[in-house]
């Protein structure tokens, strides 16, 4: 083979190699070019692909909801201080509490002009639960039907506390004209997909790129935005794109706490703290003969000292757990449920009671809390338990506690700074077992019974009135806290820092939004900069 | 021939069978990732609604049944719905693929150019400071994970020097004036990771270069040339880099899978959106259809090499063909 060739082979690989590729590309790249009209007061995220918004195409996480949550309305939502009115502009309750009136707005209009009446709510409990949509559990619903265009009535199985928040609050009002065409939601995808009543419209999304353009709707019903256009653009780390101004918020948790410090001292962000809405817990396998005594549990309690993890691990960016479960801004806390005070010789007292001899135990972990799980066998050892600790990747630790192959170990999950049936469904089996355990842990306490505690779980479900269900809240954490079935090591603070002179008023929703959704970026802040008055 | 063809159809079978057991072998299922099982999220589903999701996407069948559907799938060209990315598997692909064969093939001919050259040069000089420090500078950047890596070079390149942006593949929602404006555009978004990917991949080419040179250079062929007085370039390049570079081709099979794993972490630091970060995030949600999918164009690719390396490897070097006649 002669050099020139030779030389031509390698040109032709290079072409095959990246060229092509590379004329792909571009050339998709230049056609798919965004034609967004310029100017306006443009809002940016670091961008992550969380599907299309729209009810069926979101990916079934917090941030997916909050994309769909920016095109398609629901009847209530929360601002700052708890559940108002969206697209209802009130509602009324039967006296058996089994029943709902919705009085919509008038003059709400679709993104294609058509009028939002109250048959499209009623459709649209039909059309989700026919077709099991995923994120909000319709199943407390009996039917519901419109009086004319602005009422509907909603008819429930029973009394469910949560309604108005979990479900009214959750689940997105669909345009009836163009989804009762539809028989394959799943598989449905277009513009016409995309049609809601919300806010903003999507004028951009990629997928590949998780890159989203949202422009404001100006026929808002609430009014229109004060921003012009949100956009999620590709960011490799948002710490350094928000320091590069390539966007203009982020929230920071976890890992990224250690920037919270640096931002507090730069006049050109601004801070507010979340709520958290998370726990890490030490789970107990109740099928084991030595953790299924209250005074092995309690002695953990006794010995493992939340402050010192949550201070020398943490560095003081979570809270301490507490027996109550709940998180520190849960408004359903117990206020006055005492705390397992750190004593090492009470606990090693309540091991001796115990009768149980040399216990040997293995504490299942992810590589994440793996310092936890030293900690905790380092305090462990100090009453005689010799605990090894054992890493597994997190769907491995998942499947290993739902199957109950484990002695102890770390758990974190959200989902607990709303409605408080949180306590029931952790810690109460029930008849169907998929449903008793779907809220993110299907072994909460694996082997936990207490009868008191599900009667009471099911009486604060059926409990309309706040005050009497808040009392019953209450019973549960104090038989929480006594049983022990899981300690509560820490609850992590959450931060969401941004630039103020692209838009102010950030809050956290109490409890979350949708049925818990911890995060900042509520849609009633573009609207109004801040709650609904 | 025959037979050779034979053992390329059972790894193809292999590969399929493979390609359909492992993503069920992780523990959990798909569905718990689209409920509250291992979501944080406030999801709440009952158990009918649930058996209907598994009905939806075919996963209530018995295993066998499940995979003969999917060999009769993959007969149409039918790669599936994804069911955590809720779209059309060969869609998601085809989105993909591009943007990979982009960054892993640029990176690829930059170390295979730079590896052969570096490699070389460090046999002809073996010993000097040259030498060792090329050796040594090479591991230790193949030694470092490719994340850290990454996340270095954007420290340096994009936040100190702002050389580069911090991630994507191109400027998002830009309308472009030209084809030139977007093709610069995407080359510039694509510098950084195709560096890091490069530097990943040196090493390897380099080692292989360097060691095989060290042995061509003390052939007696060599001595010849160098006694007839020809030039340097053309005794190493033309006598040296010649033979030396054979036994890299033989292992182009084997640098594909080493380039496959580094293309996965290279993407995700640079939030690149190629098929690496694809199935690393189908893999955290249990997505079969999108795992089987990557896993297939990937293992096929690999074997698709190695037959051509097999095909081609007489034509590259016509020794072997006199030996086997």
């Amino acid at each position: 083979m002669t050099w020139s060739r030779r030389l031509a082979s390698i040109a032709i690989l290079a072409v095959l190699l990246a060229g092509i590729p590379f004329a792909v590309v571009v050339w998709r790249e230049y056609r798919a070019g965004a034609d967004l009209s310029p100017g306006g007061r443009v809002l940016r995220f670091a961008g992550e692909d969380w599907g299309a918004p729209s009810p069926f195409r979101f990916y079934p996480r917090g941030p997916g909801y909050i994309h769909m949550s920016l095109v398609f309305d629901t009847l209530t939502w929360k601002d700052a201080r708890g559940v108002v009115g969206l697209l209802a502009q009130s509602w009324h309750r039967s006296a058996d509490e089994k029943q709902y009136t919705f009085t919509l707005r008038p003059g709400i209009r679709w993104h294609d002009g058509s009028r939002l009446t109250a048959r499209d709510v009623a459709f649209s409990i039909d059309y989700l639960k026919k077709h099991h949509f995923t994120w909000t559990d319709l199943s407390p619903i009996r039917s519901a039907r419109a009086l004319d265009d602005l009422q509907v009535v909603v008819d429930l199985h029973t009394a469910h506390a949560p309604f108005l928040t979990d479900i009214a609050g959750s689940f997105p009002v669909l345009p009836a004209h163009i989804w009762e065409k539809v028989d394959d939601p799943r598989q449905f995808m277009g513009q016409d997909s995309l049609t809601g009543s919300g806010p903003f419209r999507l004028e951009s999304y990629s997928s590949t790129h998780g890159t989203y353009s949202y422009a404001a709707n100006p026929h808002y019903f609430l009014g229109r935005p004060r921003i012009d256009r949100i956009q999620y653009i590709a960011a490799g780390d948002s710490l350094l794109a928000l320091r590069k101004g390539e966007i203009d918020a982020i929230p920071l948790w976890s890992r990224t706490l250690d920037a919270v410090a640096e931002f507090r001292s730069d006049p050109r962000y601004r801070i507010v703290e979340g709520p958290g809405d998370w726990v890490l817990r030490l789970v107990f396998n109740h099928r084991h003969p030595a953790l299924a005594r209250r005074e092995i549990r309690s002695a953990f309690a006794h010995v493992l000292d939340l402050d010192d993890i949550a201070e020398r691990l943490r560095h003081g960016f979570v809270e301490p757990g507490s027996p109550a479960f709940l998180p520190p801004a849960s408004t359903w806390r117990h206020p006055h449920l005492q705390a397992y005070t750190h004593d090492v010789a009470r606990a090693r007292e309540l091991v001796e009671a115990s009768g149980v001899g040399d216990l040997h135990l293995v504490l299942l972990t992810t590589p994440d809390y793996v310092r936890e799980a030293e900690v905790i066998a380092e305090q462990a050892r100090e009453i005689g338990i010799e605990i090894s600790v054992h890493s597994v990747p997190a769907s491995t630790r998942d499947a290993m506690l739902r199957d109950g192959r484990f002695d102890l170990a770390i758990d974190g999950h959200g989902g607990i700074g709303g409605d408080p049936d949180v306590l029931r469904r952790q810690f109460c089996p029930s008849p169907d077992s998929e449903a008793a355990h779907s809220v993110l842990n299907p072994a909460s306490a694996y082997g936990y019974t207490n009868a008191d505690l599900c009667r009471l779980g099911d009486a604060q479900l059926h409990e309309v009135d706040a005050q009497r269900r808040r009392e019953i809240v209450l019973e549960m954490q104090a038989i929480l806290a006594r049983d022990l079935p899981t300690i509560a090591l820490w609850y992590p603070r959450v931060f969401f820092v941004y630039n103020p002179d692209v838009l102010d008023g950030w809050f956290y929703a109490p409890g979350g939004i949708a049925g818990g959704i911890p995060l900042a970026e509520n849609k009633l802040v573009y609207i109004r900069g801040g709650p609904l008055k | 021939m025959i037979s050779k063809a034979g053992q390329y159809l059972l790894v193809i079978f292999a590969l399929l069978l493979l390609n359909f057991i492992l993503p069920r072998m992780m523990p959990g299922d798909p569905t718990d990732f689209l409920t509250g099982t291992a979501v944080d999220a406030p999801i709440d589903l009952d158990a009918e609604s649930r058996s209907r999701l598994l009905e939806y996407h075919g996963l209530d069948k018995p295993l066998t049944e499940q995979f003969l559907g999917y060999l009769g799938k993959l007969a149409r060209f039918d790669l599936g719905f994804a069911i955590y990315y809720r779209r059309e598997v060969s869609d998601l692909l085809l989105e993909r693929l591009p943007w990979t064969l982009l960054l892993a093939g640029t990176s690829f001919l930059l170390a295979a150019i730079a590896g052969v050259l570096l490699g070389a040069l460090a046999a002809y000089r073996q010993g000097s400071r040259l030498d060792k420090t090329l050796v040594s500078s090479l591991m230790g950047v193949r030694a470092m994970p490719a994340y850290l890596v990454g996340m270095l070079a954007i420290l340096l390149f994009s936040i100190k020097l702002k050389l580069f942006p911090t991630g994507g593949a191109c400027s998002p929602f830009a309308s472009h004036a030209s084809v030139l404006d977007a093709g610069l555009d995407i080359l510039w978004h694509l510098a950084l990771p195709a560096l890091v990917l490069t530097a990943e991949q040196i090493a390897g080419t380099f080692l292989i270069m360097r060691s095989s040179m060290v042995a061509t250079l003390g052939e007696t062929y060599m001595l010849m040339a160098e006694a007839k007085g020809l030039s340097w370039g053309r005794r190493v390049f033309r006598y040296g880099v010649r033979n030396a570079i054979l036994p890299l081709y033989t292992q182009l099979g084997v640098h594909l899978g080493f380039l496959v794993t580094v293309t996965i972490f290279t993407e995700s630091v640079f939030n690149y959106p190629g098929m690496g970060r694809l199935a690393y995030e189908a893999a955290m949600v249990h997505d079969y259809p999108v795992l089987q999918g990557v896993f297939l164009i990937t293992s096929l690719s690999i074997v698709g090499l190695n037959i051509l390396v097999d095909c081609t490897y007489r034509l590259v070097d016509p020794r072997t063909g006199h030996a086997d006649e």
